[in-house]
């Protein structure tokens, strides 16, 4: 297992490579999607929210599924830094849900004339959110920190009964959000002139979220270890 | 004008950049804090914060 010196020592590198390539990238399709792409034909210049609110939910869900699979390690192995990822991808996956249902949210003013519909994706998408929330909740609710991890792990694992519900979400019922545009089985629905700017943000977000996860990783490892001898010495205090 | 009709984007110009200033503060806020965090815990336990 990775010891959480080599992480903590080994990581920082990665946090600012990560940053960087993170930020450009999300400038660059930023700055792509709402200057350089022409008005989609039917909803106008709204649909430049895309650029963002794509990458958002996206992401979301790959970092429930990400700490869904560090909750079956911690169980089965009981790897701290499996329990370490699990604390620092539920705040993040909080903000990156928020900011999935807050941009869909304005989106849907000028489309569907409604902030907010409960259909079946938004609902699943806000009980997500809510599965991050409860994530952080309960380990802050759970003073022995073993018995918090094993909890937050539970919770991660059944909670990603979510995840296909939210895919599969537009198929099984009548919804007003959209299908899939994006597959890797089929063609995509979307015009390669809106498709290249869009993942290329996709690619930014997860490479800039990978970053933040490293370095939130780092702060709580040295938390956790602020009184071993390395960490003193890292620290200055030796 | 080029300028205030690329602000504008038709009628959702107050949608879209809506949108992005909301993504600027919570990525900017992802970002930072887990950095300030690190910075803090240091300042915290360093020197006569902690005994080892």
């Amino acid at each position: 297992m990775l010891s959480p010196e080599i992480f903590f020592r080994g990581a920082r590198v990665w946090v600012y490579c990560l940053y960087t390539i993170g930020i450009l990238g999300l400038v660059a399709g930023s700055l792509w999607g709402l200057f350089f792409v022409p008005p989609e034909k039917f909803q106008g210049d709204s649909f430049r929210i895309m650029f963002l609110h794509v990458p958002a939910a996206h992401l979301s869900q790959m970092i429930y599924i990400a700490s869904a699979v560090a909750g079956v390690v911690y169980i089965v192995w009981r790897a701290k830094m499996a329990d370490v990822f699990m604390e620092s991808a539920a705040p993040i996956g909080c903000i990156t849900t928020a900011l999935a249902l807050v941009s869909g949210m304005i989106w849907g003013k000028p489309t569907w004339g409604a902030w907010w519909v409960w259909d079946a994706r938004t609902i699943s998408v806000l009980i997500l959110f809510f599965l991050f929330f409860g994530q952080i909740a309960l380990r802050q609710a759970i003073s022995r920190p073993e018995r918090a991890a094993f909890a937050v792990s539970v919770l991660a694992i059944v909670g990603a009964i979510n995840i296909p519900i939210i895919k599969y979400s537009v198929e099984w019922f009548t919804t007003l959000h959209q299908p899939a545009s994006i597959t890797l089985t089929e063609e995509s629905a979307i015009s390669v002139v809106f498709l290249v700017p869009l993942l290329l943000n996709i690619a930014s977000f997860y490479i800039f979220v990978a970053g933040v996860v490293l370095a939130w990783m780092r702060s709580l490892v040295l938390r956790r270890h602020h009184q071993t001898s390395w960490a003193q010495a890292w620290m200055g205090n030796k | 004008m080029i300028v205030i009709e690329a602000l504008a984007m038709g009628d959702h110009g107050v949608y879209v950049w809506s949108v992005y200033l909301i993504g600027l503060v919570l990525l900017t806020v992802l970002g930072v804090y887990p950095i300030l965090l690190l910075k803090n815990l240091k300042r915290k336990h360093s020197k006569d914060g902690d005994v080892a």
